[in-house]
């Protein structure tokens, strides 16, 4: 019951990002990753699936965060450095990276996949509503928009990321919104 | 709503007023009742309302009856009188309610909506088989199998619309059907008038058609659906009264048109002849009393399909992909290469077979033949050659060719404008022809058929041809050309496709509007294929157009730039060739050429255009390929060839919409991912803001 009520809301976020600032992410199960020393989490019900790094097909005159396209059984799925989305140095330790592969949900197109690489992933976690918090003034102003809350989970802190903000235009060379794609049948 | 004409309504209240009186009025109120019903009647006959028209005739001669008797009326007769007024009222306004012919469809729940879809959809299968039929019928009169098949399809037609409550249709479908049961009889010769008839219904259905199909995708699904039928409904009982009305009736046993129509009359013979079959001949249809075994196609059976949703379809074909991907990973796999077994290689070439086989046939699930989109031709030549007073025979071969539905859906369009072309620029009127020294009757031929791993689709007219100098004046004056072109005929031909550009003397509705050609060939682009024009002036035009076979898989070319590797669409590329560094020059401004047999063509460099660093410094290291972008040659350079194979292709998704210059994604046999080009979006100059002309599928 819980889960369909989360995806919903990320549905819903895709489509009217106001909602991300205002809302507190409910509790629930999320899943920590790492970039460097810095602990992340995404709600589980956004995530499909992990999978470990795989050879990806770069895809020139992208953006350079856009890491390229991998073939995720049979499905071409673009892939995300989540570093360089979040303006973090690059990092050369790769051994331990992973793609997480979240849902993305967009006017055009209910479900779509969408890789995000990080260096590496810690495990999924329980977190209570009262862990919880509204993400503090001093966050960076340029990346902030991508971090939906504040949670504390044993004796850390983790930012929730928000998949629609992190997804939003990330592939377009202009943040062109009005570009709406043909539907083939 | 009125749904009674003004002086129907003034008549029925005066016949109302009358009523009311009857009893004190006496002989004048009778006399008045009297002449309110005759004009009723003479309203009810002009308009065609039969039920009204027989009430009011058999209440006039009642009422003239009693007035001859000269006494007032006594309650009881007052009674029967009131009595045999109501039907008539309800008569009058049933009929206007069957002349305004509107309903609302009626939505309880979801399902509705897909009965129907499916209705829909069905309805205009059907509607095709009756077009194509009804042709076949035009030449044998007498087919009784297609006779059948056109009553079928009514019938069926009728019980769809009865279950869905759709009177107006039902109704219509009925009396079709009836007609075509007098024909089954041999109690009705199927003449022009019965065979118009028949289009006609067949239109007014397919409206109906259009108008649910809006509707249900509307947001206002109570919308009514208004289609006028009374006026056909009520030609197709005279016609089956035995009075068809003004049109000439030919003589029941003649079979032979052209004879009995006068020289100034259009005729129109459709005939579909098969490639190996010449037009029957008049005195061979005489001999044969017995309808013919089959001599036309006839509209496939349709007994032993199964309706698959589109998407379970593509889920298939998507798994069979992936199958045959990673049956290649393990017979590649360094493991399996390795082994001596002469049994395990045995049993990998039959798993490759298979898994050969088995996409073969995945693939070919999505193929239809191209006949559904010739049928529709088959009707388009025979009204535009009527309305043009031309004589015109078209010729279809290789319907069976089996393309992709999606392509086969989308050449309806570009064909019609084509046909429209050839039909009003390129046959001439019958007299002219013959003053050519030509039969009166125009031919046009479509023809299908299988060429180099695609399709080809040729559209041959023996019409006025076109006159190459007049096309390049024309380029000339509408600023197509520069005044230093200097291309061979070919070229000038090629120049109809160029936006704007239009040889036509008036402007017709049908077509010359300037818009044609190159809209033609947008269309046919977007399919992935080319299209092609040659001509013999007076003689004939011929149009080409080479198609994949499917839009789910292309022939592709297999390149690498940098380190990476690309896909080329084989169908636009024309030529490869090692460039010799005399072939290359440098325009100022205006980038690099290469000189090909004389030829200036643009270069593009995929590694520039890309941004890709490691690319070669020098072209003449590189390969060029020729491509055709956008209806240009555009030299390719790129760093080498790899191999060129047939390719899957794969939405690249949202992400990557803005992303012009690929047109989709492949997986290759090592499990990697492979963009595919998009050779249009290659030659355009790039602009600060890129547009989105991705195609993806």
């Amino acid at each position: 019951m819980m889960s369909t009520s989360v995806i919903t809301k990320a549905g819903e976020m895709a489509i009217d990002d106001i909602a991300v600032y205002n809302d507190l992410p409910e509790a629930g199960k999320y899943l920590n990753f790492q970039l460097g020393q810095e602990r992340y989490s995404l709600a589980v019900a956004e995530v499909r699936e992990i999978i470990r790094l795989c050879p990806i097909t770069p895809v020139p005159r992208m953006p350079e965060h856009f890491l390229g396209v991998i073939n995720l059984r049979g499905k071409i799925v673009p892939v995300i450095d989540l570093r360089q989305r979040l303006h973090l140095p690059s990092s050369e330790a790769k051994e331990r990276a992973c793609i997480i592969v979240v849902h993305h949900h967009t006017a055009a197109s209910p479900d779509q996949l969408v890789g995000l690489q990080v260096d590496l992933v810690d495990e999924v976690v329980f977190i209570e509503q009262s862990a919880i918090e509204p993400v503090p003034d001093f966050c960076d102003t340029v990346d902030g928009k991508f971090i939906q809350a504040m949670a504390k989970y044993k004796d850390s802190v983790l930012a929730i990321l928000s998949v629609a903000e992190l997804l939003k235009d990330a592939g377009n060379l202009q943040t062109n919104t009005a570009l709406a794609p043909e539907q083939d049948q | 709503m009125a749904l009674l004409d003004e002086s129907t309504e003034e008549l029925l209240q005066e016949i109302a007023l009358e009523l009311a009186f009857v009893q004190s009025g006496g002989q004048s109120s009778i006399a008045a009742l009297i002449s309110s019903l005759g004009k009723l009647k003479q309203i009810a006959a002009a308009q065609g309302r039969e039920k009204a028209l027989q009430l009011s005739e058999e209440l006039g001669g009642w009422l003239v009856e009693l007035g001859s008797r000269g006494t007032a009326l006594d309650a009881g007769e007052l009674e029967t009188l009131q009595q045999k007024y109501q039907p008539l009222e309800k008569a009058l306004y049933a009929e206007a309610n069957i002349t305004e012919a509107g309903f609302t469809i009626n939505l309880e729940s979801q399902d509705d909506l897909e009965l129907l879809n499916e209705f829909c959809n069905e309805g205009k299968d059907l509607l095709s088989q009756v077009e194509q039929g009804v042709l076949v019928l035009e030449e044998d009169p007498a087919h009784r199998e297609t006779l059948n098949q056109v009553f079928r399809a009514f019938h069926t037609f009728k019980g769809g619309a009865g279950f869905l409550g759709l009177e107006p249709i039902k109704d219509l479908a009925h009396n079709l059907e009836s007609l075509l049961d007098a024909a089954r009889q041999n109690s009705l010769v199927i003449d022009r008038h019965v065979i118009n008839l028949i289009l006609a219904g067949g239109d007014t259905l397919r409206k109906f058609m259009d108008g649910i199909e809006q509707t249900i995708r509307s947001d206002n699904k109570t919308a009514p659906i208004i289609v006028p039928t009374r006026e056909l409904i009520e030609r197709v009982r005279s016609t089956l009264d035995g009075n068809p009305g003004e049109v000439t009736v030919e003589k029941p046993n003649e079979t032979s048109v052209p004879a009995s129509v006068p020289a100034d009359e259009a005729k129109i013979t459709v005939p579909i002849a098969k490639i190996n079959k010449p037009i029957p001949t008049l005195p061979k249809e005489i001999e044969e009393p017995q309808p013919k075994p089959s001599p036309k196609p006839k509209a496939t059976n349709l007994s032993n399909f199964v309706k698959i949703d589109t998407q379970k379809l593509d889920a298939l074909i998507d798994l069979v992909g992936e199958l045959v991907i990673a049956k290649s990973m393990v017979v590649e796999h360094p493991v399996v290469a390795g082994q001596q077994s002469e049994e395990l290689s045995r049993e990998l070439r039959q798993l490759s077979r298979i898994a050969a086989d088995l996409q073969r046939n995945a693939m070919s699930l999505r193929m239809v033949p191209i006949r559904t989109t010739f049928q529709k031709m088959n009707r388009l030549v025979r009204d535009l050659a009527n309305s043009q007073n031309k004589q015109i025979t078209l010729v279809t071969k290789g319907e069976d060719t089996e393309l992709d539905r999606n392509i086969v859906e989308a050449l309806a369009e570009p064909m019609i404008h084509m046909l429209r072309n050839s039909i009003d620029h390129g046959i001439e009127r019958p007299a002219e022809r013959e003053g050519l020294g030509k039969s009166a009757e125009g031919k046009i031929e479509i023809e299908a058929c299988h060429q180099a791993g695609g399709i080809l689709i040729r559209i041959e007219d023996d019409g006025r041809g076109i006159d190459p100098a007049r096309v390049l004046a024309k380029a000339r004056e509408r600023g197509i050309i520069d005044s230093d072109f200097n291309g061979n005929t070919h070229e000038i031909l090629s120049l109809i496709f160029e936006p704007g550009f239009s040889t036509a003397e008036t402007v017709t509705d049908v077509s010359g509007r300037g818009v044609g050609m190159d809209v033609v060939r947008g269309s046919i682009s977007r399919l992935r294929g080319r299209i092609d024009v040659q001509s013999v002036v007076g003689k004939s035009t011929t149009f080409s157009i080479y198609l994949p076979l499917t839009l789910a898989i292309i022939d592709g070319m297999l390149v690498g730039a940098g380190n990476q590797r690309f896909i080329i669409p084989t169908l636009s590329i024309q030529e490869s060739f090692k460039p010799t560094a005399g072939m290359l020059s440098t325009l100022k401004g205006r980038g690099q050429l290469v000189n090909l047999r004389g030829r200036l063509i643009p270069m593009i460099s995929l590694c520039e255009k890309l941004k890709i660093d490691n690319g070669p410094v020098d072209p003449s290291e590189g390969i060029i390929l020729i491509i055709n972008s956008g209806g240009q040659a555009k030299g390719l350079l790129v760093d080498h060839l790899i191999s060129k194979q047939e390719v899957v292709i794969k939405p690249m998704g949202d992400t990557l919409q803005s992303q012009p210059v690929y047109s989709g994604a492949a997986i290759m046999g090592d499990g990697r991912v492979a963009l595919i080009l998009d050779p249009d979006a290659l030659g355009r100059t790039d602009s600060p803001r890129p547009e989105s002309k991705t195609s993806s599928n």
